[in-house]
């Protein structure tokens, strides 16, 4: 049973979204709330979720701010971002803070049930906007030689086909790998870009910027 | 029968009073007044004008009222300066205790070539016609001073007779002459040659030497003056009347006259007589040391212990109290049948002038009151005196004085005689009495008079009288009175004065000036027309047609042609003044004191005694002053030489300068003007400065001229030049770059208000989508995910088929306002957002459709920025260019394609469908692109060969 949770201050969507989430097999969905804060507050004494659904614009505590410190906290949290733009730079934003993927908010519910599990499954969507993103962040990165966060050849592959407008299905036909593989290379990317992210936030932190 | 006192005034003149004679215009310039000591060695003037004066204790040099004073700490040898010569090349050469210096424009010199003199005493200082100067010593001989570089010495032992020289002279031949205290020693051709009293000198002892007119050598010596004309030598001694042969000093005036400084006075020898002057005589000092006459031919002397003692002319001669006068308020002067002069006083009677001077009248010899206010001659010779306490005449030294009955009125100020033998006769204030043998009539204000406080009446020619009052004037005649005041142009009731002119117009003096009757109004001339005073005491015609007016400030006599002459010239020479400064002796005059004597002479009263005045021999001042500007003084700062420059904040400027009048130094009048960035005009002023407060920037000439009181203008104008710099924030470049900084600052507030006005612009469709896009959009999402759930719910197919459709359109909608607010917002500007977006839009419209997407954005820079107008509508354009081929073509392949070259782009979408050929054209999407393409101004184009091709092109900015 994955155990799901949702932060999102649209009461009504919040709602809605946990109802169906609860009604799925498979799928529980106990804690759905307002602010961050309150689910920081859950999340102290309570079972952790596998996946947390997370509005970026909040009241309090931005979504961003809040992904960083239950990812810091808790990592074994998968965090979708839930947002009302399709915005690159705050979805990419959001990636890098520890979000292993992002949906719209008018993504259908069938569609963000089968993200859930999709992500479940080890996968994460990235769109070419993204790759893009994650293409110049890790440029931005080389100098320092850090082979742990760098993307591996594949991942670049992957990543550049992407930006290429390829769906995930032309670059597994590309690559010659299952579509799966595909996915999970993604989530991978995800994960450095949190890690090099995080290595960026301490440097800063030493260096006095924050 | 009258009462009559009769009383023989002849039984008093034996008594005579006065031991003291008159006094003449000397003027004492002393420590006092600035000079630095009163021992008077040597005086000279200058080329300049100036007047030098070498003092037992410093040098000094004179402009006419100040005293500029040099001594040891200003560079000379020693303080005592003896002699003084001004060489012909300038320099100034001063004699002093201790040796020689010179001066050079304010500068004091010493020469090397010099020190030899320094242990003697120098004495006299010569300039030879070669150019040479000669230095006589006092007890060290005579030195010539060759080429201003080599001394040689000639002394007794070379044949001087006395190394005592004290003057040195030059014939025309070049022949020198020494006046030594041993004789007269010349130097002819290398030759010494002497005089004493063997060849007929009078006195070895020589003072001074100076030649005259056809080469007449003059010597001072100790008895007396001698001419010597290189054969013979006249002596002039007491024999000649001089009061003490003691000769100190000569000068010869432009007449040829001598002028002898002696040990008791001065001695002017003239048409072979001696006119001596000491100290009674107004000589400050009786022992003379130094004399010269100077170019307005006044005569300087240098005395022992009184300064120095400026003699102006003996066309004044002064009489006081000290000189025999009973009393210094002077009222009237009159002559008697006998020709004999009077003189009346306020309090002291009146006096007789005799040789030696006065005999004296007053109430012990039968006079009213010895405060007389008027005397004056009748036809029948009789003297009518007007006294405070009545009336009298005096006949063949007989007083008739009349009796109450008579006269019963008292303080007399004016009998005038009538051409009919009626007397006219003005009291202080009870009025006017007309006077005759049978009786008097009198004329009070009740009978119309103007006032009854009346002062002096004059008859005209057509035999009415004019009377003068403390109310204006009246004027009387046959059939009643007529009175002039303030309203007819008198220029003061207070009518002191009155007379009739040679042509028969009536004149008035008065508190404010004089006047003058036209036949209708008085017509006045007041200070302001150059009358030295306002209060006028007296009015008087000469015989030459002169009008003599006494003031509170000295007298004026009047030229009235020359008044009323339109050239400007003869207008400044219209009033002539007679003041202290002349030798008046005093300025304040007194009420109708002017009498002309037979002579032609003048008698002036005042109240400090009586002038007399020798029109003959006084020529007034026809040299022209000297003008110079003494100091520039700019903010506290001095300048002399013309061409410097002020800064803009030094612009406080007073200037100080002088016209040099030593005759009357008070009465110079400057003309000045400031030429440059303001010019109030010519200013005119006896004050020795200008100040200017606040000169703006600019470029200035400051020009000045000099009149002396007889109207004659200095030939030259002094005049001065500079600059004030104006602040470096008024020179044109500060200027400029002030202007094109303003500029600047405005352009920047123009562009950064334009910036704003667009970010704003921006800002507000940013919001606006956005609000629209979270409002409507949070709604629509919930109502696509209400639907969503409900259609999870068990429901019939139709009507999840619905709720399908509902949600499908509200996430549609939400897209769509995605879209707008992506493609306005400014943040996603770059070309590499653009594509991102067109990739992620295929990826969800045509991908589940099977196309395959081919993109060529291979030579795009990603990072180069868009402008939001061309990146929304390109990106629309897309969408509906993507859309068409979603909806429509039949084909599977999709080619993307843009590039930027030289800041143009072109943009290209193709598929390979061929349905639908030819139909497309006008639908609705193709228009809806080419309005989006024309707003940008880019070229929209598409073909349908092989396929269906949309492009756009256009440029970037």
């Amino acid at each position: 049973m994955a155990v799901i949770g949702i932060v999102e201050d649209n009461k009504k969507i919040r709602d809605l979204i946990q109802r169906y989430l609860d009604m799925q097999e498979g799928m529980d969905c106990p804690v759905a709330t307002d602010t961050v804060e309150e689910m920081l507050e859950f999340l102290e004494d309570h079972q952790n979720p596998d996946v947390l659904l997370m509005d970026i614009q909040l009241p309090g505590m931005s979504g961003i701010k809040g992904m960083e410190i239950i990812k810091s906290k808790y990592p074994d949290i998968d965090i979708i971002m839930l947002t009302v733009y399709h915005d690159s730079h705050k979805i990419f934003d959001s990636l890098k803070a520890g979000a292993s993927g992002y949906l719209l908010k008018h993504t259908s519910l069938p569609e963000i049930k089968e993200s859930i599990e999709m992500l479940l499954k080890g996968g994460a969507p990235m769109s070419p906007q993204i790759a893009r993103k994650v293409i110049t962040h890790f440029n931005d990165q080389a100098p320092k030689k850090n082979e742990d966060s760098m993307l591996t050849n594949r991942e670049q592959d992957i990543v550049n086909g992407l930006v290429d407008g390829l769906s995930y299905k032309m670059i597994a036909d590309r690559f010659d790998i299952s579509i799966d593989t595909v996915r999970a290379h993604i989530r991978n990317i995800y994960k450095k870009l949190h890690v090099n992210s995080k290595a960026e936030v301490i440097a800063k932190s030493l260096r006095g910027e924050i | 029968m009258k009462k009559l006192l009769v009383l023989l005034v002849a039984a008093f003149l034996g008594f005579i009073s006065g031991v003291k004679a008159q006094t003449y215009p000397f003027r004492t310039y002393s420590i006092q007044d600035g000079l630095s000591e009163s021992v008077v060695n040597d005086l000279i003037q200058d080329d300049e004008g100036y007047i030098w004066f070498a003092t037992g204790y410093g040098l000094n040099r004179f402009d006419g009222i100040n005293f500029e004073n040099f001594f040891e700490e200003s560079g000379l040898n020693h303080s005592k300066v003896l002699s003084l010569y001004q060489s012909r090349d300038g320099k100034m050469w001063i004699g002093t205790g201790k040796g020689v210096n010179y001066m050079e424009g304010d500068s004091i010199y010493s020469s090397s070539s010099l020190v030899a003199l320094e242990n003697s005493e120098v004495i006299s200082i010569f300039e030879d016609k070669e150019g040479h100067l000669w230095f006589g010593t006092d007890g060290d001989g005579v030195w010539h001073y060759i080429n201003e570089e080599e001394l040689v010495l000639y002394s007794t032992s070379q044949g001087l007779l006395s190394n005592q020289v004290r003057g040195i002279a030059e014939s025309e031949n070049g022949d020198l002459w020494f006046a030594t205290r041993g004789g007269l020693t010349s130097l002819s051709n290398g030759n010494l040659r002497t005089y004493t009293t063997e060849h007929g000198l009078p006195e070895n002892r020589l003072r001074d030497i100076q030649i005259g007119y056809q080469g007449i050598i003059w010597i001072a010596t100790r008895n007396g003056i001698s001419r010597f004309d290189g054969v013979n030598f006249e002596n002039f001694g007491s024999e000649y009347g001089i009061r003490d042969p003691r000769v100190q000093t000569i000068s010869i005036a432009s007449d040829g006259s001598i002028w002898a400084g002696t040990e008791e006075g001065v001695s002017h020898f003239t048409q072979g007589r001696f006119k001596n002057y000491t100290v009674d005589q107004g000589l400050s000092n009786n022992i003379v040391y130094s004399s010269i006459i100077d170019v307005e031919d006044n005569v300087w002397f240098g005395t022992f212990g009184g300064g120095v003692s400026l003699f102006l002319g003996d066309y004044f001669e002064n009489f006081n109290t000290e000189s025999g006068l009973s009393n210094d308020l002077v009222t009237s002067i009159a002559e008697d049948g006998n020709g004999q002069l009077w003189i009346a006083t306020y309090g002291g009677g009146m006096m007789a002038r005799k040789e030696t001077g006065f005999d004296h009248l007053n109430t012990s010899d039968g006079l009213l009151d010895d405060r007389i206010y008027h005397i004056s001659k009748d036809s029948r010779d009789r003297l009518w005196v007007g006294m405070r306490d009545g009336l009298a005449y005096i006949k063949d030294g007989n007083i008739k004085t009349f009796t109450e009955d008579e006269f019963p009125f008292r303080k007399i100020r004016h009998v005038l005689e009538a051409n009919n033998g009626v007397f006219w006769i003005s009291t202080e204030d009870e009025g006017l009495l007309r006077f005759d043998e049978s009786g008097y009539e009198h004329f009070t204000q009740a009978q119309g008079l103007a006032s009854n406080s009346t002062r002096r009446s004059v008859e005209d020619n057509e035999g009415n009288i004019w009377v003068a009052t403390y109310g204006g004037v009246s004027k009387i005649e046959e059939d009643g009175i007529t009175n002039f005041s303030l309203q007819e142009g008198v220029p003061n009731n207070g009518v002191m004065s009155i007379m009739k002119d040679q042509s028969g117009t009536i004149w008035i003096s008065t508190f404010g000036g004089i006047a003058w009757f036209d036949g209708f109004r008085f017509v006045d001339i007041t200070d302001e027309d150059g009358l030295p005073g306002r209060v006028c005491y007296f009015i008087s015609q000469d015989r030459n047609g002169y009008l003599w007016i006494g003031t509170n400030a000295g007298i004026a006599r009047l030229d009235v042609q020359l008044f009323y002459s339109d050239d400007p010239d003869d207008k400044e020479r219209a009033v002539q003044i007679l003041a202290r400064e002349q030798g008046l002796i005093s300025d304040e005059t007194n009420l109708g004191a002017v009498y002309e004597d037979k002579d032609g002479h003048f008698w002036f009263g005042t109240v400090e005694g009586v002038s007399h005045f020798n029109p003959e021999v006084y020529f007034g001042n026809q040299v022209p002053p000297r003008v110079h500007i003494l100091d520039f003084i700019a903010s506290g700062n001095r300048y002399e030489e013309s061409g410097f420059e002020l800064s803009h904040n030094q612009n406080f400027v007073e200037i100080n300068f002088a016209g040099l009048n030593f005759t009357a130094p008070n009465q110079v009048i400057f003309e000045y003007r400031m030429n440059g960035g303001i010019d109030p005009g010519r200013q005119r002023t006896t004050s020795r400065s200008a100040r200017y407060p606040s000169l703006p920037p600019g470029d200035y000439t400051f020009r000045v001229q000099a009149r002396n009181s007889n109207g004659i203008w200095s030939e030259e104008i002094a005049e001065i030049s500079f600059t004030v710099n104006p602040p470096f924030w008024m020179n044109w470049w500060f200027l400029a770059v002030i202007a094109l900084a303003v500029l600047g600052v405005i352009y920047l507030f123009y562009r950064n208000y334009k910036i704003s006005k667009m970010v704003d612009i921006e800002r507000m469709r940013v919001r606006i989508a956005s609000d629209l896009h979270d409002d409507v959009g949070a709604s629509l999402t919930e109502i696509a995910l209400q639907s969503d759930f409900l259609q999870a719910s068990h429901a019939e197919p139709e009507f999840k088929q619905s709720l399908n459709q509902i949600g499908k359109q509200c996430r549609h909608v939400v897209t769509s306002l995605d879209d707008i607010v992506w493609s306005i917002d400014a943040r996603n500007d770059t070309l590499g957002d653009l594509t991102d977006r067109m990739q992620d839009y295929i990826i969800n419209v045509l991908e589940p459709k099977n196309f395959k997407v081919t993109y060529d954005f291979e030579e795009l820079r990603m990072e180069n920025k868009l402008p939001v107008p061309v990146k929304e509508n390109l990106y629309l354009i897309f969408k509906e260019a993507v859309n068409n081929i979603a909806k429509y073509s039949n084909g599977d392949e999709v080619l993307v394609s843009m590039e930027t070259n030289n800041g143009e782009y072109e943009f290209k979408i193709y598929d390979n469908g061929d349905t639908g050929r030819g139909t497309k054209k006008t639908g609705h999407g193709l228009r809806n692109m080419e309005m989006r393409a024309q707003r940008i101004g880019g070229m929209f184009n598409f073909e349908d060969e092989n396929g269906f091709t949309v492009s756009l092109k256009g440029k970037l900015n």
